[in-house]
């Protein structure tokens, strides 16, 4: 039976393979094809290709020279869009932070406000945040129950790291929450866009957004997604408004 | 001492009437409400309500502000409703201003424009033939009559360029509530009603963007023929002698200047011509069908629940 199943894991990671192989090429050869199209000067071609590549394969590299090839087409919007998927990923990306900076300096844009925990999950990446959650309550649980299992006396250290462990578990509690919230802060995409009062087509302007403008998801209706932003709030399409965890 | 005694003796009613002056003509100062004040927690509900009640009153300034925080409150199922409502509030208020900016002089007219034009070219031709003649009552006649006719342009030009101001906010009007019924069927598809007036409305539109149109055409026109006209008499009045000028000098753009009047003389253009023809009586034509009245305004009360001017009941 053991080997039957064994059998059955090999030939489906067989078939498996060589689609994911085939991926991973893709995403190489339009990250190649990117910096070569960067190099020679034709950025909007360049940031096709590295959106190829990121659509395959998101990498904070590939944000990042996506958010570089944007910026030098003239595409405020997705260039800080691209540069905050960077540090979504990976928030230890100086160069993505630094050229954040610039470019809302130069285009006169305020970063998003966050709150107290989400600041908390911005200094790891998302997925460590889980691993972090799953190690610690795994140590609590194999500190406090296997000792008992195995009839042996619970020594202090055990209790020290159990203790340990917890602590780092709920400490890692705000950052989760932290990371839920800031999955719904995106940016707009292109500069004087209408913000609609409702949800649909033929809407009554409320005002216009500027490009790169940071905002907050707090409802969706069909391709509508109700933005709050700093001193207004209203309807953008899902094209007009990105959301930095490109749900 | 008297005098003292007797305020003593009628202090208060002599304070309180004081106190009730002082009142009185603190009202009669202060403006008086228009609408009818919300409490402070009023809901979206409660504003979709007055603003409905202000509809049915005709109080459309007062409708379209109550209606608006309504559909602004971003409750879903209340906002094809008052989006609804709030575009039957626009489509009054620009046949309204439809009303108000009917000419009454008949001079913002395509046809008048087109006549008027025609005119100026004649009396352009008239002024041409007169200096070719050198004959000196020929140019005082066509100075007089180019002067009549380029007179009668300035002021069409006017009242065109009035007509078009106030047709222009009429056609904002009725195509953000063109929107509003299209945006109520987009959010409620069943809503026969709201694409039925968003189809009527759009007619209109189309109606009232070919006059405007016209309007515009015969307006440039007129303007062209008119500077013409003007560059004519300057050159006419440089020929003529001064004794036998007319007084005053026909201007490109100031009446003032132009000729008067003389005995036996007759004016270039008369002000005939049909009204606009974009007319409210047209406009209503054209909103015929429009169901402004249906049920559809309240449609809380088909939910056995209170009128809407029943605010003290429970509305939702």
């Amino acid at each position: 039976m053991n080997l039957w199943r064994l059998t059955l894991w090999g030939f489906l990671l067989m078939l498996t393979r060589p689609v994911l192989a085939d991926r991973q090429e893709l995403a190489e050869s339009s990250f190649q094809a990117g910096v070569a199209a960067y190099r020679g000067g034709d950025f909007s071609a360049a940031a096709r290709a590295f959106e190829n590549s990121a659509a395959v394969r998101a990498a904070a590299g590939t944000y990042q020279n996506l958010g570089n090839a944007e910026w030098q087409a003239g595409r405020v919007g997705p260039a800080i869009l691209a540069w905050e998927r960077a540090l979504w990923l990976a928030p230890a990306t100086p160069a993505a932070r630094e050229n954040l900076q610039l470019a809302r300096d130069t285009a006169q844009l305020a970063a998003p406000e966050l709150t107290w925990y989400e600041v908390i999950s911005t200094w790891l990446p998302s997925g460590w945040w889980a691993m972090l959650t799953a190690l610690s309550l795994w140590l609590v649980a194999d500190l406090l129950v296997l000792p008992g299992i195995f009839r042996r006396r619970r020594a202090g250290w055990h209790q020290a790291l159990a203790a340990l462990g917890l602590t780092l578990l709920l400490l890692t509690l705000p950052a989760h929450a932290g990371w839920h919230t800031r999955s719904n802060i995106g940016f707009v995409m292109e500069g004087n866009l209408p913000l609609r009062l409702t949800p649909t087509e033929q809407a009554q302007e409320i005002t216009r957004v500027g490009a790169g403008e940071p905002g907050r998801c707090e409802r969706r209706y069909g391709n509508y997604c109700f933005v709050r932003f700093r001193n207004t709030a209203g309807w953008l399409t899902r094209e007009e408004f990105k959301l930095i965890s490109g749900r | 001492m008297k005098v003292r005694a007797l305020y003593q003796q009628f202090r208060w009613p002599l304070q309180l009437g004081g106190w009730a002056v002082l009142v009185l003509s603190g009202s009669l100062v202060l403006p008086a409400e228009t609408a009818p004040p919300l409490p402070a927690g009023a809901t979206p509900r409660d504003w979709y309500n007055a603003g409905t009640v202000e509809l049915r009153a005709g109080k459309l300034a007062e409708a379209e502000a109550l209606l608006q925080n309504s559909v602004g409150s971003q409750v879903a199922p209340l906002q094809p409703l008052a989006l609804y409502n709030l575009g039957c509030v626009r489509v009054a208020q620009g046949t309204e201003l439809l009303k108000k900016s009917q000419d009454t002089t008949g001079r913002a007219n395509p046809d008048h424009g087109e006549m008027l034009a025609s005119l100026a070219d004649d009396a352009s031709r008239r002024i041409d033939e007169a200096i070719a003649s050198e004959n000196e009552q020929k140019m005082i006649s066509a100075y007089l009559r180019g002067g009549g006719v380029h007179r009668e342009i300035n002021a069409a030009t006017k009242a065109v360029h009035q007509a078009l101001e106030s047709k222009k906010a009429v056609l904002a009007k009725w195509q953000r509530a063109a929107g509003d019924f299209r945006s109520a069927a987009e959010l409620h598809p069943a809503d026969a009603d709201a694409t039925f007036n968003a189809k009527a409305t759009e007619q209109a539109i189309a109606a009232l963007i070919d006059k405007l149109n016209q309007l515009e055409r015969a307006g440039n026109k007129m303007k062209a023929a008119g500077k013409q006209l003007g560059d004519k008499l300057k050159q006419l009045k440089g020929m003529m002698p001064m004794p036998n000028m007319p007084p005053g000098a026909p201007g490109e753009d100031d009446e003032e200047d132009m000729p008067g009047m003389h005995p036996g003389e007759k004016e270039g253009a008369g002000k005939t011509g049909d009204e606009m023809k974009i007319s409210p009586e047209e406009a209503a034509q054209l909103l015929a069908g429009f169901k402004l009245s249906g049920e559809h305004r309240l449609p809380l009360g088909k939910e056995g629940t209170s009128k809407p001017q029943d605010r003290k009941g429970k509305t939702w």
